[in-house]
C-alpha cells in the first residue's frame, strides 16, 4: 500500500536527498492521458453502475414485468466483440511499429463500431414497430436508456477516434500512433465489458435477482 | 519522451497574442479560472436577490404583490440550486481550483488545456440554459432544489413543463463540464507536480481541492443518471421514478416506479456535494491560518488523513437525508452510525484549527479575520449537524427552518466566508494590487455578524416546528405572533448583507486601478504560488525553468532562522533538523 | 483586537439567546418525550463544545497576537494531544448516538396494541380511513378513486366496515396508541403534528407508518412538511385528542364504506326518479 506509506511522510522533516529522488516530477504525456483515461472510464463505471443498481431495484417491485428478450441483440454483441478484437490487433501491430497497417485496422474497428450502434438503433426500431415504447413499462424504459447511454459511449469513442486518426493521418511518430492505439483500445475493450454486463443484465432471469433485493431493500 | 509541462522554448516567446486568444478563446489555466469565477459570481448575484425576494415574503407577507406561491417557491429552489451547484462548486474547483493549482504544485499549466477551456464554455452554457429558464412559459421550476419527483415533474408545481426540462438539461450540462475539469485538476496533481513536490508537501488547499474533485467525480454521475432518468418521464413518460398515481382529478398513464429511487440517487449526490464545498474551503482555511499567524499548520498529517477519511465516509452517509423519507426504518441505524463518525475527523481539523493559533504571531489581516470567522460559524453548523444526523432527533426538526439554519451556516455561510477570506489573500497576486483595507473591514463586519443574526436564531423557529419551504404561515395557531416579528428581523438582517456584498464587488473592481501596489509575496508566505517571477503569472507561469520543491509548504518561524518563513523552493542548509 | 470581544460577546449571545429566547418546542402532547430529552441533552452538549472552542479560541488570539518581539513557535503535531483529542470527541459522540439509536427503535417498533389509522394525502388535503370492526383495512387502488370512495376495491370484503373520513379533521383516543399507516396518491407529503415530536413521509406507491399515543386532550395542527407543489402550504388538518365518550360520540357519527355505498345508491335511484 504505497498510498498509505505516502500520507505517513513526516514532510516537515528535512529530507537531504537530491529532490530528483525525492519526486522527479517528470512524467510522459503517454502515462499522463493514459491515467486520465482510467480516471474517466472510473467515472463511467459509476455511471453504469448506479444505473445497473436501480435496475435492479426497479425489479425487486411488485409491477416489475421483465423484458422480453431481443435476439438481435446476441449479434450485436457479436460485433461489439469483432470491434475490439480488430482494436486489439491494431494495438498489437502499432506496438510492432507497423503504423499504417495499424491505422488501417483502427478503421475498420471504427466502422465495426458504427455497424454496431447502426444495430442498435435498428433493434430499437423493432421494438418500436412491435409499440414496446420507453413508456410501456421500466424494463423497457431501462432498456432504451442504457443502450443509449452505451451508444453514445460509442459515438464519442468514434468520434475521437476519427479525429485522431485526422491528426496522425500523415504522421511518422510512431510513438504517437502507438500511444493512441493504446488508448483507444482500453476505451474499446472497456465498452465492450460495460456492454456485456448490460447485456447479462438484461438477460437474466429476474427471479434470484428479485427474491435478494426484496429481502434487502423493502421493509 | 514528452513532458507533461509546456516545453519551456514556448514559453514567453510564443505564449497567446491577440485578446480574444488571450482573455476569451484561452487555454490559461489562470484566465479560465477568473472566468470560472466572474460567470459564478454573476449567476451568485441572482440567487443573492432571489434570496431577498424570499425574505420580503418571509419576513413581510401580503406586502408584495409580485410575489406569489408559485414565484416564491420558484424562488427557494432556483436560489438552492445556484447557490451549491453554480456557484459555490463552481467557485472553489473550477474558480480556486483552476487557479491555485498549477502555481502550488509548480506546473505550467493544467494536463489538458483545451479540455480545460471546454469545461468553462460548456459551465457557461450550462448557466445560460439555466438563467433562461426564468423566461419561459411557467417559468423556472418550483420543485425544491431536491426535484423530487413525482412532484417536480407534475402539473401542481411551478415550472413543470418547461422550466423543469431546462433545470436537467442544464445541471446535465454542468456534469459534463465538471467532469472535463475534474479529469484535469486530479490528473493534474497526479502527473504535473514540480521536482521534489511529494504529496505530502502539497499546501493543504491542494489536498482539498484535489480530494473534493474526486468526490465530485464520482458523485456526480448520480445526478446525471437521475437527472436523466427524471427527464425521461417528463418527456418520454417512462415510470422510473412515478408509481400509479392521480394528478389534478385524473388517473396519470404512469405505474411501475419508484420515488425513493430518486431520493437515493439524488443524495447520493448530493451528500459527497456538501463536502464538495467544504473540503477545498477546509484546506483554504487551514493555509490562511498558517500563513497569517506566522505557524505551520497543527497536525499537517491529521488533516490530510481526516480530508481523505471524510472523503470516503460522505458516500456512505447520503441517506441520513432521508430519515423520515418512508425508506427501510432500519437503514436508520446505519446511516446515523455513519453520519456521527464522520463527525470525528471533522472535529479534528477544527481544533488542528484552534492549535495553530495557539503559539502562533497572530496578525490580524482581512484574509485571517475570515478565516477566523469561518471557523466560529462552521462550529456551529456543524455542531447543529449533530442534531439532525442522530437520526430520532431529526425526526421533530427534518423540514423545519432548523435545517434551513444548519446547511446555511455549515455549507452556505462557513464556504463563502472561506471564498471571501481566499479572495483578500490571492488577490495581490492575481493582480498586483492589495484590495482595500476599510471596505474590506466594512465587509468583513457586517457578512461575518449580519449571517450570524440571520442564521442563529432560525435554529429557535425550527425548535417551534415552523416547516421550510412555507409560502405563508397564515392562521398556523402554534406559532407565536412572536416568531414572525423574529422572521421580520431577520429578513432585514438579510437585505443588509446582501448589500454589503456590493461594497466588495466595488473593491474588487476599484483595487484593480486603485489598490495598495503590492510585491509578489505581500504576505511572506512558503507556498510556491508567491515565488513566480512575475506578479500576476505570465503564461507558463515560471519562466526559463520550473521551480524545484526541498520543503514542506509550512516552515514558518523555524527555529534557528531568523525570518519567519522559509519558502518552499529554498534548499535545504546542511545539518537542517526539524525534530520535535 | 475588535475580533476577540466580538467572538466573546457572540457566545454570550447565544447561550443567553437559547435560555431567554421565547421560541422553543411548543408543549408536548405525545408519549416522545424522549425525544426532547435527547434534544434537550445534545442542545447541552453542542452547546458547551461550541462555547469552550470558540472562548478558547478567543483567548488563543489574545495571547498570541503579534506583538513586537513575539515570535510563532515551531510545532508541526502532538500525537498524545490530537489522541486524547479524538478520544474525548468519541465519547461525546457515543453518548448522543447510542441513546438516539435506542429511542430510533423505539420509534420504529410498533406496540401490539396500537389501534391503525390510515392517512391518505394529496394535492392539498388529507383524508382518514379506520379499519372498522374487522380491524383490518380494504384493498385500494390509486387510479379508482374517482370511480369508488378512497378507490376501495368492491370485491374485497375487508372494505365494506371502513370508516371513511373525507375530511381535513381526525380524532384520537387519550392514552390508545394509534399506527398511522401513510398513504400518497398523487405526490411526496409529510404528515407532521408539531406537539407530537413525530412525522414521516407519505410516499405514493408504498405505504409508510410511524406511532404516537397521544397524552393530552387538545386540537392540534396537521401540516404538511416535504414540499408538495404551489399549495404546500395550504395542506392542512386538525388532530383532536379526546376521552372515550367524546371520541366514542364522534365515532358513531362516522359513515362505513358500506353506509356510504347504500346512501350513493339512493342518491342514483333517486336521481334516476326524478330525472324521469
Amino acid at each position: 500500500m504505497s498510498f498509505l506509506r505516502h500520507i505517513s511522510d513526516k514532510p516537515w522533516i528535512p529530507d537531504h536527498r537530491p529532490t530528483v529522488e525525492i519526486h522527479s516530477g517528470m512524467a510522459t504525456r503517454a502515462a499522463t492521458t493514459k491515467r486520465g483515461l482510467v480516471l474517466f472510464l472510473s467515472v463511467v463505471t459509476v455511471l453504469f453502475l448506479l444505473i445497473s443498481i436501480a435496475y435492479l431495484e426497479n425489479t425487486s417491485l411488485p409491477e416489475w414485468k421483465p423484458l422480453r428478450e431481443p435476439q438481435l441483440l446476441w449479434y450485436n454483441t457479436a460485433i461489439l466483440a469483432f470491434s475490439s478484437l480488430t482494436m486489439q490487433y491494431a494495438r498489437m501491430l502499432a506496438q510492432k511499429d507497423n503504423a499504417i497497417r495499424a491505422r488501417q485496422l483502427l478503421v475498420i474497428s471504427a466502422i465495426l463500431a458504427v455497424v454496431f450502434l447502426y444495430a442498435q438503433v435498428f433493434a430499437w426500431h423493432e421494438l418500436l414497430q412491435q409499440r414496446f415504447f420507453a413508456s410501456t413499462n421500466p424494463a423497457y424504459a431501462f432498456f432504451y436508456l442504457m443502450t443509449g447511454l452505451h451508444g453514445i459511449h460509442i459515438l464519442g469513442g468514434v468520434s475521437v477516434l476519427i479525429l485522431a486518426l485526422g491528426k496522425i493521418s500523415n504522421d511518422n511518430n510512431l510513438d504517437a500512433v502507438a500511444d493512441m492505439t493504446r488508448l483507444c483500445a482500453i476505451y474499446w475493450h472497456y465498452l465492450l465489458l460495460v456492454w456485456v454486463v448490460l447485456f447479462a443484465l438484461l438477460l437474466v432471469d429476474n427471479y434470484m435477482v428479485n427474491t435478494f433485493w426484496y429481502g434487502m431493500c423493502r421493509s | 519522451m514528452v513532458s507533461t509541462n509546456i516545453d519551456d522554448s514556448e514559453v514567453g516567446s510564443h505564449g497567446p497574442q491577440s485578446f480574444l486568444t488571450k482573455y476569451v478563446w484561452s487555454q490559461d489555466h489562470k484566465v479560465i479560472a477568473i472566468q470560472y469565477m466572474g460567470t459564478a459570481t454573476a449567476i451568485g448575484l441572482v440567487a443573492l436577490v432571489l434570496s431577498w425576494f424570499m425574505r420580503l415574503q418571509i419576513g413581510f407577507p401580503d406586502t408584495f404583490d409580485f410575489i406569489d406561491s408559485s414565484s416564491y417557491y420558484q424562488y427557494v429552489t432556483m436560489h438552492g440550486m445556484i447557490m451549491v451547484i453554480y456557484l459555490l462548486t463552481a467557485f472553489f474547483l473550477g474558480g480556486f481550483g483552476n487557479y491555485l493549482i498549477p502555481l502550488m504544485i509548480g506546473a505550467r499549466d493544467m494536463v489538458f488545456p483545451y479540455l480545460n477551456m471546454l469545461s468553462y464554455w460548456f459551465y457557461l452554457l450550462s448557466v445560460i440554459i439555466l438563467a433562461s429558464s426564468f423566461f419561459v412559459p411557467g417559468g423556472a421550476t418550483g420543485a425544491g432544489w431536491t426535484l423530487y419527483p413525482p412532484q417536480s415533474i407534475l402539473e401542481g408545481t411551478p415550472g413543470s413543463d418547461w422550466g423543469i426540462i431546462l433545470m436537467l438539461v442544464s445541471l446535465i450540462v454542468f456534469i459534463i463540464a465538471f467532469t472535463m475539469g475534474g479529469l484535469n485538476y486530479v490528473i493534474t496533481v497526479l502527473q504535473a507536480r514540480t521536482e521534489g513536490m511529494t504529496m505530502m508537501r502539497m499546501p493543504l488547499t491542494i489536498w482539498g481541492i484535489f480530494v473534493a474533485t474526486i468526490m465530485g467525480l464520482l458523485a456526480f454521475p448520480a445526478l446525471f443518471v437521475g437527472g436523466i432518468m427524471l427527464m425521461f418521464d417528463k418527456v418520454l413518460g417512462t415510470s422510473f421514478f412515478i408509481p400509479a398515481i392521480v394528478s389534478m382529478g385524473e388517473s396519470l398513464e404512469y405505474g411501475g416506479g419508484s420515488p425513493l429511487l430518486f431520493q437515493h440517487l439524488f443524495w447520493f449526490f448530493g451528500h459527497p456535494e456538501v463536502y464538495i464545498v467544504a473540503l477545498p474551503g477546509f484546506g483554504i482555511v487551514s493555509d490562511l491560518i498558517s500563513i497569517h499567524a506566522r505557524k505551520n499548520i497543527f497536525g499537517y498529517r491529521q488533516m490530510v488523513w481526516a480530508i481523505v477519511v471524510i472523503g470516503a465516509l460522505s458516500f456512505i452517509v447520503w441517506a441520513h437525508h432521508m430519515y423520515v423519507s418512508g425508506m427501510n426504518p432500519y437503514f436508520g441505524f446505519f446511516f446515523a452510525v455513519t453520519t456521527l463518525i464522520i463527525a470525528l475527523p471533522t472535529a479534528i481539523k477544527v481544533y488542528n484549527w484552534v492549535l495553530t493559533l495557539w503559539r502562533g504571531n497572530i496578525h490580524f489581516t482581512l484574509p485571517m479575520l475570515f478565516a477566523i470567522a469561518f471557523i466560529f460559524t462552521f462550529v456551529v453548523g456543524g455542531l447543529t449537524g449533530l442534531f439532525l444526523g442522530n437520526v430520532v432527533v431529526d425526526v421533530p426538526l427534518s423540514d423545519t427552518y432548523f435545517v434551513v439554519a444548519h446547511f446555511h451556516m455549515v455549507m452556505g455561510v462557513a464556504p463563502v466566508l472561506v471564498v471571501f477570506g481566499a479572495i483578500y489573500h490571492w488577490y495581490p497576486k492575481a493582480t498586483g494590487r492589495m484590495m482595500n483595507q476599510a471596505m474590506g473591514h466594512i465587509h468583513f463586519w457586517v457578512t461575518f455578524i449580519g449571517t450570524y443574526a440571520i442564521f442563529f436564531p432560525m435554529h429557535f423557529l425550527g425548535f417551534i416546528g415552523m416547516p421550510r419551504r412555507y409560502f405563508s404561515f397564515e392562521g398556523l395557531e402554534f406559532i407565536p405572533e412572536s416568531a414572525y416579528t423574529l422572521n421580520a428581523a431577520i429578513s432585514i438582517a438579510a437585505f443588509i448583507v446582501g448589500a454589503a456584498q456590493m461594497v466588495f464587488l466595488f473593491n474588487l473592481f476599484w483595487s484593480i486601478r486603485h489598490g495598495k501596489p503590492a510585491n509578489g509575496n505581500p504576505w511572506r508566505a512558503t507556498s510556491l504560488e508567491w515565488q513566480t517571477p512575475q506578479t500576476p503569472p505570465v503564461h507558463g507561469n515560471w519562466g526559463a525553468s520550473l521551480p524545484v520543491v526541498h520543503r514542506w509548504a509550512y516552515d514558518y518561524s523555524l527555529p534557528g532562522v531568523e525570518a519567519d518563513f522559509v519558502p518552499q523552493n529554498v534548499p535545504i542548509t546542511e545539518g537542517e533538523t526539524n525534530e520535535q | 483586537m475588535i475580533i476577540i470581544a466580538i467572538i466573546i460577546l457572540l457566545v454570550i449571545f447565544s447561550v443567553v439567546f437559547s435560555f431567554m429566547s421565547p421560541w422553543g418546542f411548543v408543549p408536548i402532547a405525545a408519549d416522545w418525550s424522549e425525544i426532547d430529552m435527547l434534544l434537550d441533552a445534545t442542545l447541552v452538549i453542542t452547546g458547551v463544545v461550541f462555547a469552550a472552542v470558540a472562548l478558547f479560541m478567543a483567548y488563543a488570539l489574545y495571547k498570541y497576537r503579534n506583538r513586537a518581539g513575539h515570535r510563532a513557535e515551531f510545532e508541526p503535531e502532538n500525537k498524545r494531544l490530537e489522541l486524547i483529542l479524538t478520544a474525548a470527541t468519541s465519547i461525546g459522540i457515543i453518548a448522543m448516538l447510542a441513546p438516539g439509536l435506542v429511542v430510533w427503535n423505539k420509534y420504529i417498533t410498533v406496540p401490539d396494541d396500537a389501534e391503525t389509522i390510515e392517512v391518505i394525502g394529496q394535492q392539498w388535503s388529507w383524508a382518514f380511513r379506520l379499519p372498522g370492526e374487522d380491524g383490518r383495512l380494504g384493498a385500494v387502488t390509486t387510479q379508482d378513486i374517482y370511480e369508488t370512495p378512497f378507490g376501495l376495491s368492491a370485491v374485497d370484503l375487508a372494505a365494506y366496515d371502513d370508516i371513511l373520513i373525507d375530511d381535513n379533521e381526525i380524532h384520537l383516543l387519550l392514552g390508545q396508541p394509534v399506527k398511522m399507516v401513510l398513504r400518497s396518491i398523487d405526490v411526496l407529503h409529510d404528515f407532521y403534528v408539531p406537539q407530537f415530536r413525530a412525522k414521516m413521509d407519505l410516499v405514493p406507491g408504498i405505504v409508510t407508518y410511524f406511532w404516537v399515543t397521544p397524552t393530552r386532550t387538545g386540537t392540534f395542527e396537521i401540516i404538511c412538511a416535504e414540499l408538495c407543489g404551489v399549495g404546500h402550504s395550504e395542506m392542512r388538518g386538525y388532530v383532536v385528542v379526546e376521552e372515550e365518550g367524546a371520541y366514542n360520540e364522534w365515532l358513531a357519527e362516522q359513515e362505513t364504506y358500506a353506509e356510504l355505498a347504500a346512501k350513493e345508491h339512493i342518491d342514483s335511484v333517486e336521481y334516476a326518479n326524478n330525472s324521469e
